[in-house]
């Protein structure tokens, strides 16, 4: 029997409006590590020894070429890291016991933003304060758009990272097209 | 027309003319011209008639208090009635005509409600229309809202885009006049993030309307040079066309930003956006309005404003008339005089009240002091002016000035009381100020050039290194502090003629007095009595005056009378503009199911459950109707095997050492035995003891349960349970994320679905030792993609649930059906999947509605008593529990051909159907293919004691009355056989 | 309104819902013997202050806390904001 063909939740859109750049990104797997009660000092040693990143905080997520940890909730960080088939079986020969894991990879939509005007569109959706003096580079944030939960990490100067619930991705794409059409 | 009253000089381009309509005449304007600008140049006087007496009015200022010149514009159904002539920007194309007239504009029909005025006093409709009572809603009020009124709805749908956004910055200021500016730039320069916002297209405020000297240069050039500035300041952002129109908590404003208002083709951009600004402090720099003075007849087309006189002069060069005198009870009617001379305007007289010398000279103008104007005529528009003194003068036009009324507005959004100053005969803002909001120049009573520019870079400057910026030494432009004397002369008394004191609501002094006599004693009575201040313009320049006179009657002080305050909006916003760009299908997000492509290429209809789209049945080419379709869907699915997407169904992941703890903490029935590879079906409810959920719940591992909830209830059931597991049990190790949208799962049912199944699924033992009734494992399907298998059943069939990652979704409902070909494999939508629920007496949303028990659905055995779990206490309560509540029933017609509805009654044969004779109701009912008859699930009192009695199913709402047998709620296989078969 | 999450910062209120009075933490111990009587009190009893009120709100499209919010409930004014965990630790709550 023929193995089951993936399709992720736009399609591979990509599509540039104005000086904006849409694209969907579904080259990665995304697994939650949930951090047992007290053991988030050991957690960080192994995120440190195996991936060589510091911890996560709230409000700025931690990467290098191929990983990036976001904190989403207390005690749960999101690792994105390049696409595997069973990533929870991977994570887990480096991590072992030290977080309990839920794939997430086809939960979310991850759609990048980016153009000289990128920020200017994402103000008709994005309450978060975007000012680069105030969301450095990395800073993610988990907020609202469009009544759609959203998680905002800025990758560059004007780029963007947005996920969202990937059941929903069209009205999200929607909405962040409209953003771009409405400036451009 | 062509532009008779135009003058030199302004702000106007006269290189490039603008062709626009009113009420269908051609006329010319410059760009740079508001509508109403343009009108007076154009010597188009009259330009409506007023609300309540139809009178002829004409433009009476130059901003967004306009009361009178409220026009239509555009057509078809981008038409926008009620729109201010004096703000809005002249383009290309406009039209606009006028308002509130039958008949044409100068021949209005409805003019005979002036006469009829001795009947039409304040409060007349509470009065004069009151008797017979039956005439109000079928006679008076019609005649009365189709006589009244403003202008008209297209009735379309409105065409235009609308959006929101979101800006944030340190220092928000509203007002770009002297003021604003200087705290902008103090501001900018000390690095603060400046949004500097105003209503105007142009700014710089009344430096743009009157002539002054700042820093050796004209006040205009002055503007320029301090724009040129702020535009260079990456800090800084400067949003012309936009009105702050409230004050919110925490330093939030609301703000509409007019984008292609003044384009005569939007480009299919967004007409307006309606922004939310976060600012950590405010400077409200609004400025002043100037009021005017009520004497007999003072609303004739020709009597304006006194600043608006010179705004029209100054900004826009119009002459407002041929002969203007002017009427001011302060020393800036003054300064208009002067103003107006030195453009060339023909100024007749200046007539003061004040008993003292004329305020200053200026030659050719008959200085009249200690007089004031008593009566004007002119029938469509001012001719001539009778004054105290026994003179009389033909003026084309009258410029009044009362005084300026700062504009507080902002000020008063959250309660903030103005206070009364006597200098300068206005309300300035009180102590009580919204959190982070300062006021400066004239809005703080800052009257003079001098005062404003000083005022708003003091307070710039404190913000700034309040909020820890290094400020330099950027300098305080600097300017002379003009005269602003004023005398508290409001009206001019001794007639029997109606004097205005709010001209777009028709109120007079006559109207104060009159509810002042019948015992509206508060300011806030004597607006709702009168109406003054009401409509579009809220009383911007009839507020004060109308206290004053109040006050006068009561023989109080203005502070002792008190004023009314303002809430939002400072100036009108569209609804459209609320709505932004949430409308139609966009009014939610949409969900999804991982089969929607495949069920919309296979014809489904769809149904909306909460956000999602759920295929409801697939019609084929025989079926008649939808009955058709989900009878066949639900006979197939017995006989054979169905499948249907149930991805929607809540899931939560749960995991953590507490796992299993947390879990009978949560379900009332027992949870931590459950093993590994075991689905327990759980209850949930409410503290106070009501079903709140339920669902299936899997255990894959010692430390991992996957939670099932209804569609509806996942997002409340997930707060729920990180509710109690951050505030109730909070050192329990678990963990909690919702796996909803990462899981394509489809239910497979039917007494082949194994056959079905055997066929996709790697490697499992699915003999019924091999994989029982409730058992669970994870799995790879079609030669190696990770799942995971449910035997769970809510049809009541042989069926189980088989779950890949969403991706797979759409390949997976295809080998699917591939698979069960040699079947006839039916896909079954949201309607077969409720017939067989029901058929099986299966309780949803429909039965667990917030008002009924584990009892009442004959679940009380799953509340254990042996542990404590939300709910269970509450639940034992006395009346919860006792014999006589209602009972979950299954419900069968007497007579086959009947048909039954939910939310009819149980009444006994013989009874009537009163409350008192209720003994419950029907939840759910379907056709039931099984039984070939309508069928349904209920709540009857001692229900579970009375199955075999025939009852009446009694429906009020739709008229119906017929007889059912009352059965067990488990109608299909009671015993349970075929899901464990 | 503005919430000062403790690990975020300022976030505007429309990302919470609320719930309600900061006493919903205590919930009585269910196998006790006056049990009813303490879960009624628990379950419908309120103060309904004008002023300082502290109450639950959960940071719904955030990071999912639950807080503790000490509020005005007549000017709005917030004076503290504080995870509701730790709350509930320091209230005495465990497992």
């Amino acid at each position: 029997m023929a193995r089951l063909s993936s399709l992720s939740p736009l399609n591979g859109y990509q599509k540039s409006i104005g000086s904006i750049n849409l694209c969907e990104i579904n080259d990665y797997s995304l697994v939650s590590l949930a951090i047992p009660q007290d053991t988030t000092k050991k957690f960080a040693k192994i995120i440190k020894d195996e991936f060589d990143l510091a911890m996560p905080t709230s409000v700025m997520s931690k990467t290098d070429k191929k990983t990036r940890l976001l904190m989403t909730q207390p005690d749960q960080i999101f690792s994105i890291i390049p696409r595997v088939d069973n990533p929870e079986e991977d994570l887990s020969k480096t991590i072992g016991k030290a977080a309990y894991m839920t794939d997430q990879t086809d939960a979310w939509v991850v759609l990048e933003i980016s153009g000289a005007t990128s920020r200017t569109a994402l103000e008709r959706i994005c309450q978060v304060d975007l000012d680069s003096n105030m969301f450095k580079l990395n800073a993610m944030a988990r907020t609202t758009m469009e009544h759609m939960a959203t998680i905002i990490i800025r990758t560059d100067v004007n780029t963007f990272l947005l996920m969202s619930a990937s059941s929903s991705a069209k009205s999200f794409l929607h909405a962040v097209e409209l953003s771009a059409k409405h400036i451009s | 027309m062509s532009q008779l009253f135009r003058i030199n000089g302004g702000l106007t381009d006269r290189s490039k003319p603008i062709n626009f309509t009113f009420n269908n005449k051609q006329m010319v304007g410059y760009e740079g011209d508001t509508l109403a600008s343009a009108l007076l140049a154009n010597g188009q006087r009259l330009v409506g008639r007023s609300f309540k007496y139809h009178r002829p009015r004409g433009i009476f200022s130059a901003g967004s208090e306009e009361p009178n010149a409220l026009v239509q514009l555009r057509t078809g159904a981008h038409q926008e009635p009620n729109t201010r002539a004096t703000v809005t920007e002249l383009f290309d194309g406009l039209t606009a005509t006028s308002q509130n007239h039958r008949g044409s504009l100068g021949f209005d029909f409805m003019s005979v409600t002036d006469l009829l005025s001795p009947f039409l006093s304040a409060g007349f409709y509470y009065k004069t229309f009151m008797w017979p009572k039956a005439f109000w809603e079928k006679i008076y009020e019609p005649i009365i809202r189709s006589s009244a009124g403003l202008g008209s709805l297209s009735m379309l749908e409105d065409p235009d885009k609308y959006d929101k956004g979101f800006l944030h910055c340190d220092l928000l200021i509203a007002g770009s006049g002297p003021s604003g500016l200087t705290a902008a730039l103090a501001a900018g320069h000390a690095g603060l993030r400046v949004i500097i916002a105003d209503e105007d297209y142009v700014l710089g405020g009344r430096l743009l309307e009157e002539d002054h000297n700042i820093d050796g240069i004209s006040g205009q050039d002055w503007v320029l040079q301090t724009l040129a500035e702020l535009t260079e300041m990456s800090n800084v952002r400067i949003l012309p066309r936009t009105t702050i129109y409230g004050a919110y908590d925490h330093g939030i404003y609301g703000a509409l930003e007019r984008k292609t208002d003044h384009l005569a083709d939007s480009g299919d951009k967004p007409r307006q956006v309606l922004w939310r600004i976060y600012s950590k402090r405010a400077m409200i720099c609004g400025g002043a309005t100037e009021r005017s003075i009520a004497f007999a007849n003072n609303d004739r087309p020709g009597i304006m404003l006194a600043g608006a006189v010179r705004a029209y002069a100054t900004r826009y060069g119009v002459a407002t008339g041929n002969k203007v005198a002017i009427f001011t009870n302060n020393d800036s009617g003054w300064q208009t005089a002067l103003e107006l001379v030195a453009k060339g305007v023909n100024v007749v007289a200046i007539i003061d009240p004040r008993d003292t010398a004329p305020r200053t000279h200026i030659s050719g103008v008959a200085m009249i002091m200690g007089a004031s104007v008593c009566n004007t005529s002119g029938r469509k528009a001012l001719s001539r002016i009778a004054l105290s003194n026994g003179q009389t003068l033909n003026v084309d036009c009258l410029a009044v000035s009362g005084g300026w009324s700062p504009n507080v507005h902002l000020t008063c959004h959250q309660r903030g009381r103005p206070v009364w100053n006597d200098t300068i005969a206005g309300f300035v803002p009180g102590g009580d100020l919204p959190v982070g909001q300062f006021v400066a120049g004239a809005a703080n009573g800052d009257m003079t050039l001098g005062a404003a520019l000083k005022s708003g870079h003091k307070t710039a400057t404190l913000i700034a290194k309040d909020l820890g910026f290094t400020t330099n030494s950027s300098k305080v432009a600097k300017a002379d502090d003009e005269n602003f004397a004023i005398k508290q002369f409001w009206h001019v008394t001794g007639h029997k003629q109606r004097a205005w004191i709010d001209l777009q609501n028709d109120v007079t002094t006559k109207d104060i007095t009159q509810s002042q006599a019948e015992g509206f004693r508060s300011v806030e009575h004597l607006k709702r009595y009168t109406t003054l201040g009401m409509a579009t313009d809220q009383g911007k320049t009839s507020n004060v005056l109308g206290l004053a006179v109040m006050a006068e009657a009561t023989g109080k002080t203005i502070p002792e009378t008190g004023t009314t305050i303002f809430r939002p909006p400072y100036s009108p916003v569209a609804i459209g503009a609320f709505g932004g760009r949430e409308r139609g299908q966009h009014f939610h997000p949409t969900r999804l199911t991982p089969s929607h492509k495949w069920a919309k290429e296979q014809g489904a209809e769809f149904v909306e459950v909460g956000n999602w789209m759920r295929a409801q049945w697939f019609p084929k080419s025989n079926d008649k109707t939808w009955r058709d379709s989900v009878d066949r869907e639900v006979k197939k699915t017995r006989t054979s095997v169905g499948v249907c997407d149930v991805s929607t169904l809540g899931k939560i992941d749960i995991k953590g050492r507490d796992a299993a703890e947390f879990l009978n903490k949560i379900y009332s029935n027992p949870f931590a035995k459950v093993p590994v590879g075991r689905v327990r079906y759980g209850l949930m409810l409410r503290e106070d003891g009501i079903c709140y959920d339920d669902g299936t719940t899997a255990r894959l591992a010692e430390d991992h349960f996957v939670m099932t909830t209804t569609t509806a209830n996942a997002v409340l059931v997930y707060r729920n349970m990180e509710f109690a597991r951050q505030c109730l049990f909070p050192d329990l190790d678990v963990h909690l994320i919702s796996t909803t949208d990462q899981w394509a799962q489809f239910a497979i049912a039917g007494p082949n679905s194994r056959a079905v199944l055997s066929k996709i699924i790697d490697k499992v033992d699915m003999s019924n030792d091999g994989f029982p009734f409730m058992a669970c494992s994870n799995i790879t399907v079609c030669d190696g993609t990770p799942g995971r298998l449910f035997r769970i059943s809510f049809s009541g069939e042989l069926a189980y649930e088989v779950a890949v990652p969403v991706r797979y979704g759409d390949a997976l409902i295809r080998e699917i059906i591939k698979a069960g070909k040699e079947f006839d494999i039916t896909p079954y939508g949201t309607e077969a999947l409720g017939v067989m629920r029901i058929e099986k007496g299966h309780v949803t949303g429909a039965e667990l509605n917030g008002q009924v028990t584990a009892f009442n659905v004959n679940m009380n055995n799953m509340i254990s008593i042996k542990k404590d779990s939300i709910g269970s206490v509450l639940s034992r309560r006395e009346m919860m529990i006792a014999d006589d509540q209602i009972r979950l029933v299954g419900v069968k017609t007497v007579e086959l051909s009947d048909s039954l509805a939910s939310g009819a009654h149980f009444v006994a044969k013989g009874e009537k159907p009163t409350t008192k004779n209720d003994q419950g109701w029907i939840a759910s009912v379907c056709y039931s293919p099984h039984f070939e008859q309508h069928i349904g699930l209920g709540f009857l009192e001692r229900g579970h004691e009375r199955h075999g009695e025939i009852i009446r199913a009694w429906d009020g709402v739709r008229g119906t009355d017929i007889l059912v047998e009352i059965v067990s709620a488990h109608m299909y296989d009671p015993e349970g056989g075929l899901q464990r078969g | 309104m503005i919430i000062n999450h403790p690990l975020l910062g300022p976030r505007d209120a429309n990302e919470f819902v609320h719930l309600g009075d900061e006493s919903l933490i205590d919930r009585p111990d269910g196998m006790a013997d006056d049990a009813a009587n303490k879960f009624h009190n628990y379950m419908y009893l309120r103060d309904n202050p004008a002023g300082k009120y502290r109450e639950l709100w959960y940071h719904d499209a955030g990071d999912r806390s639950w807080l503790v919010v000490t509020r005005d409930t007549l000017t709005h004014e917030i004076f503290d904001v504080e995870l509701a965990r730790d709350v509930a630790r320091a209230r005495g709550r465990s497992k």
